[in-house]
């Protein structure tokens, strides 16, 4: 037989990186979603919201490590995902002239062959998002009742600013419906990447994913469509 | 040598040729023999150079089993992988003596059984060693892995096939030759990567090359490229298979072809019975002009299918308006006691005859029905689907009806074939050193073959016969050294390129495929199911002139330089109209009727096969003489074990 | 329904790997419907060679959907439109008439074009012969009802052993993955208490050549189980990665 080489990173060991990290960033989407709910909650508008910002923030050099640790993961996921697709494309030199769906078993959908495209787009859009809100202006307010009256950022602010702009919402319905997609094909797919296969199991996470994409895609996207109804 | 009579287009030889079976019980032969062998030493085993041609159960086996010994291995094959060898493509299972279901099998069963199917023309002695070596086939297969069908205890499970009245075949559902043979490959490719068998693919054999009289090496055509190649070994073994594509419709994949055989045959090879040809009832009937093969449907259908016509040959209403009193069930009719479970050639003679009468179906006139209505009435849809669901969809996807609202059409097609090149109890050929397995050779099956027996031959060959007479001749012989590029290799080479080039010369008009259609057509209707004297004499009229179309007016687009599939064809089918033409001429000869060889005028009252053992208890073994017509050699068959009767399936 | 057809093919005609190849058109008039889709291209080559033109290079052997040695692809789906059937056994009443169709040979780099829709597909021996086997010699074996298997595992040792080897699993995948392929006869092995033992290396070894072929990665399309002439699951797939984690584990 031949020999296994484990400073190459065989085909299979790729897709289990991107799997694992992909699963690990969707648990992240389901945090920072949950998190958003405080944006509807707290009196006056925002201080909720303010305040789970700073609670985060207090966590200090944890706080920067987790974000560090969450950067880390999107580049793992997004160079083992552009790596494998460069051998992927060389893999197949000439192409067809004519490509279609078989249908039937068949799991391949546009979805599925842009995954991709819509993870390069929500990388650029992470950027974009980072800027305008992490690394965004910052403004500070003061919450008599909490962090003993001295000021904390405003966070809120950037929010409600970014989110009147048209442009900014638009950006942001675009980039959502590339989540949407990305995750519809990349849930269930994770679990078949790890090798968690069972005819029910796989059957069932098939079937949500692309509504688990499309309503997580959703959720994000209340924010910014609220916020600009309500200016 | 005695002169040719007139009428008689061969001359026979007056020596008896001799399978060199060494002497002793029949039970204990083999092993005798094998303790008395000679033993190539381990270490010099690696200095023996040995060629093995085809990739089927028998070449695969046969290869892989030689590599493991310790032989350096050269295997050949004219597919683009040797997974794709024909043997794949056998359906309904292996048979092995292991009486497992306690149902009173034995060797010596096993081995009764197949002699009788093969109508007392096989050789006694081989026929037992094959029913001996059945046991350790299985064992070998499971320990590779070949998943056979299991009970719920865990061990397996067999079936009855074939009309047997024990069950001990073996199969893996319907797809029992393609599991061995990914099991024979397996254990090939695992000794590829041990660099202990050099792999060839897309190579079609050309020619054997002798030295000292002994086969030495082979000339091969690499089909993709077109370049001949000549390989030199210390003996050469032929697994290349049936050669029943000389019917054109067969149930053997396109490929199938008797050029390496007829080849090795041209050299000094004699051809045994080649009009020992196999039918099978129940295949898929042609539905026009264009059809390209036959496809098999397992004869299990006939445990709950009836086989019927109308009546009136004029009744041209759908099956399902025929009521039961217009139906002629002539299985049933004809053979009471066995009905529709008769055998393979009784079946498709019956069905032929129907035919002939005017009573086959529309539109070719060559089909008969074999309805499950009435079994699933009686045991219901889902039994029958549980059943035979896998060929019912078969069935509906080449033909677009469901046997489950209508009954299927049926007619036979050539299948397999008994006869083969002549070889002595040690498998080799009149060639020394050239050796032949499997359906290649002609030992095993007599004049019919039984059900789930090739693939028992064609893995006891391979597995356990050669390695094991192989050594003995390599360990007895003295083998000079020889170089492909000493005058005896070259000469063949040009040889064969110069028939290629002359087949590129012809410039006709005629493709290869109407001539092989035609040339399909003269067999299939004088030298097939029923054949008489006037019919053989026909055939042997017009294949001479299909053999002159093809000389003079054949057309091959494209060059030998290249892949180019006409070239391929055309060469093969030179051989297949030479093969046509033995075969009629071995048909004529035995004026009997044995197994699947009927002879009209040969037959008992009743209409059953009338064997004639005073005169043809004997193997018909054709020497090849160029320029002249062939020398018929004739091995006797003295059984000494079994007492030869009629078969009687009334 | 009438029972002739008449079609405007599009093949795809190349002369080696080296060539650029292109398609070439065809008009064929008056096809049965009864007859295969190889039939049919049988009917346009000899119609070509009547004409003293070059015919059409595809490979078939058994042509019972068996042997695995046909195949191409029919408007971008490997082995044409219907489920589970190679092209041999694909017959023409399941095409209208008047209507086109895009011929093209299995693409892949691993698979070089030898001409027109003929592939060398010898990539796939390579991977057997880095452990799609049982290490045992003839003449080994114990007694074949020595090894107890549970029906349920035979059975499913056979849907994974039942793979033909055609390649339509790479041709199919947009990533030109062997995943399929591999993993089948993985876990045909996997199933059995004798492939069981050489699970480890085996799994290591066959992926290992499967990626040094130059295959692409399994990206979970499972447009390989649709084409696949077997319907071979893509849970083979699962359990190949399973066998590799367990052995990095």
């Amino acid at each position: 037989m031949g020999q296994f080489d484990f400073l190459k990173i065989s085909s299979i060991l790729k897709k289990i990186i991107i799997a694992v990290t992909g699963l690990s960033l969707f648990l992240f989407l389901i945090i920072h979603l949950l998190g958003n709910i405080t944006l509807f909650t707290g009196n006056p508008p925002g201080k909720d919201f303010n305040q789970y910002a700073h609670f985060l923030e207090s966590f200090g050099i944890l706080f920067t490590l987790a974000e560090l640790g969450l950067l880390a993961f999107f580049l793992v996921h997004l160079s083992t995902a552009l790596y494998s697709n460069f051998i992927n494309t060389s893999a197949r030199e000439s192409r067809y002239a004519v490509t279609s769906f078989a249908g039937g078993k068949s799991k391949k959908t546009y979805a599925s062959q842009s995954m991709v495209i819509t993870g390069v787009v929500l990388m650029a859009f992470l950027i974009w998002h980072v800027l305008q809100f992490r690394l965004g202006t910052y403004f500070d307010t003061i919450y008599l009742d909490y962090n003993n009256g001295e000021p904390i950022r405003d966070l809120y602010k950037n929010v409600t600013i970014e989110f009147t702009n048209l442009w900014v919402v638009l950006g942001y319905s675009v980039a959502m419906a590339m989540l949407s997609l990305h995750l519809g094909h990349g849930f269930w797919s994770s679990f078949q990447s790890l090798g968690i296969h069972g005819k029910s199991f796989t059957r069932i996470t098939y079937s949500i994913s692309y509504l688990l994409g499309t309503i997580i895609s959703i959720g994000f996207l209340i924010i910014p469509i609220y916020i600009y109804s309500i200016n | 040598m005695s002169g040719a009579t007139p009428e008689k287009e061969y001359v026979e030889s007056v020596s008896k040729l001799d399978g060199r079976v060494p002497s002793g019980e029949l039970a204990d032969k083999w092993d005798k023999y094998k303790s008395s062998m000679k033993i190539v030493n381990p270490a010099n085993k690696r200095k023996f150079n040995i060629i093995v041609v085809g990739t089927g159960l028998a070449g695969g086996s046969a290869a892989a089993t030689l590599a493991e010994l310790g032989y350096n291995v050269k295997s050949f094959c004219i597919q683009d992988t040797p997974r794709r060898a024909h043997s794949i493509a056998a359906q309904g299972g292996i048979n092995a003596a292991k009486n497992y279901q306690n149902d009173g099998d034995s060797v010596h069963r096993l081995f009764i059984d197949t002699i009788k199917g093969g109508d007392y023309r096989a050789r006694e002695e081989n026929v037992h060693r094959l029913a001996q070596i059945s046991t350790q086939i299985i064992d070998q297969c499971v320990a590779q892995g070949v998943p056979f069908a299991r009970d719920y205890g865990g061990l397996l499970t067999n079936r009855s096939f074939g009309g047997s009245q024990v069950s001990r075949t073996f199969y893996a559902r319907g797809q029992t030759g393609q599991q061995l043979l990914l099991g024979a490959y397996s254990a090939m490719m695992r000794q590829v990567a041990k660099q202990q068998i050099e792999m060839f693919p897309n190579r079609e054999m050309l020619d054997v090359i002798t030295v000292d009289d002994k086969a030495r090496g082979i000339v091969v055509r690499n089909l993709k490229t077109g370049e001949l190649e000549t390989h030199s070994g210390d003996a050469v073994l032929l697994c290349t298979g049936g050669f029943g594509n000389v019917y054109f419709l067969s149930t053997n994949g396109k490929g199938s072809n008797v050029t390496a055989a007829w080849r090795c045959h041209k050299k000094g090879a004699y051809m045994a019975n080649p009009c020992f040809a196999q039918i099978h009832p129940t295949c898929i009937p042609t539905s026009g002009e264009y059809q390209s093969k036959l496809t098999l449907m397992s004869e299990s259908l006939r445990n709950d299918g009836r086989v019927w016509v109308p009546k009136n040959k004029d009744d041209k209403r759908l099956a399902a308006d025929i009521p039961e009193s217009d139906r002629d069930n002539f299985l049933e009719r004809m053979y009471p006691a066995y009905g529709n479970l008769v055998p393979r050639d009784v079946g498709s003679r019956a069905i032929k005859k129907m035919c002939d009468e005017g009573k086959g179906l529309d539109p070719s006139g060559r089909a008969v029905y074999l309805d499950f209505s009435s079994a699933i009435e009686r045991l219901g849809k889902k039994n029958i689907a549980d059943k035979y669901g896998n060929l019912f969809d078969m069935y509906e996807t080449i033909t677009g009806d469901s046997p489950y609202s209508q009954p299927m059409k049926i007619y036979p097609a050539i299948h397999y074939i008994m006869g083969g090149l002549w070889v002595d109890y040690d498998l080799m050929s009149t060639i020394p050193g050239l050796f032949v397995l499997g359906e290649a050779n002609f030992s095993d099956h007599g004049a019919n073959r039984l059900g789930a027996s090739a693939l028992m031959q064609g893995l006891a060959d391979g597995y356990f016969v050669i390695p094991n007479t192989l050594g003995n001749y390599l360990a007895n012989t003295k083998l000079d050294s020889v170089s492909t590029s000493s005058d005896e290799f070259t000469s063949v080479k040009n040889d064969c390129k110069e028939k290629t080039d002359q087949l590129l010369k012809i410039k006709g008009s005629s493709t290869t495929l109407e001539i092989h259609r035609e040339l399909g057509g003269v067999m299939w209707d004088l030298v097939g199911m029923a054949r008489t004297k006037e019919s053989l004499e026909e055939a042997l009229e017009k294949i001479p002139k299909i053999k002159d179309k093809f000389w003079n007016d054949l057309y091959i687009p494209g060059d030998s330089d290249s892949l180019n599939k006409s070239l391929e064809h055309a060469g093969r089918l030179a051989d297949f109209l030479e093969l046509g033409e033995l075969m009629a001429l071995d048909a004529l000869n035995r004026e009997e009727s044995c197994g699947a060889h009927f002879r009209e005028e040969y037959q008992t009252e009743e209409g059953e096969p009338l064997r004639n053992d005073d005169k043809y208890a004997y193997v018909s073994a054709w020497e090849y003489n160029k320029d002249s017509i062939p020398i018929l050699h004739k091995e006797n068959l003295d059984y000494k074990f079994v007492k030869m009767t009629q078969r009687n399936y009334k | 329904m009438s029972e002739v057809i008449s079609l405007n093919l599009q093949v795809w005609k190349q002369s080696s790997n080296e060539d650029v190849g292109s398609f070439e058109f065809y008009s064929v008039k008056d096809i049965s419907i009864h007859i295969s889709f190889l039939e049919m291209l049988d009917v346009v080559n000899e119609n070509l060679q009547k004409e003293g033109k070059e015919p059409i290079a595809f490979d078939s052997d058994c042509r019972e959907g068996i042997c695995g040695t046909c195949g191409f692809v029919i408007d971008g789906v490997a082995h044409g439109p219907l489920a589970k059937t190679t092209v041999c056994q694909l017959h023409m009443r399941h095409f209208k008439n008047g209507q086109t169709l895009v011929i093209e040979p299995f693409r892949a780099t691993p698979f070089k074009i030898v001409k027109d829709l003929v592939v060398d597909r010898s990539s796939f021996d390579q991977i057997i012969q880095a452990g799609g086997y049982v290490t045992v010699s003839t003449g080994n074996a114990p007694d074949a009802n020595n090894i107890l298997i549970a029906k349920e595992n035979a059975e499913e040792a056979f849907d994974s052993a039942a793979c033909i080897g055609c390649g339509a699993c790479v041709a199919s995948c947009p990533n030109a993955s062997a995943a399929l392929f591999t993993s089948a006869k993985i876990s045909h092995l996997s199933h059995l208490p004798q492939g069981k033992i050489e699970e480890d290396e085996r799994v290591k070894s066959m992926v290992t050549t499967m990626d040094d072929e130059g295959f692409g990665s399994c990206s979970n399309h499972a447009e390989c189980e649709a084409v696949c002439p077997k319907g071979i699951s893509i849970s083979n797939i699962a359990l190949m990665r399973r066998n590799l984690i367990k052995t990095i584990l």
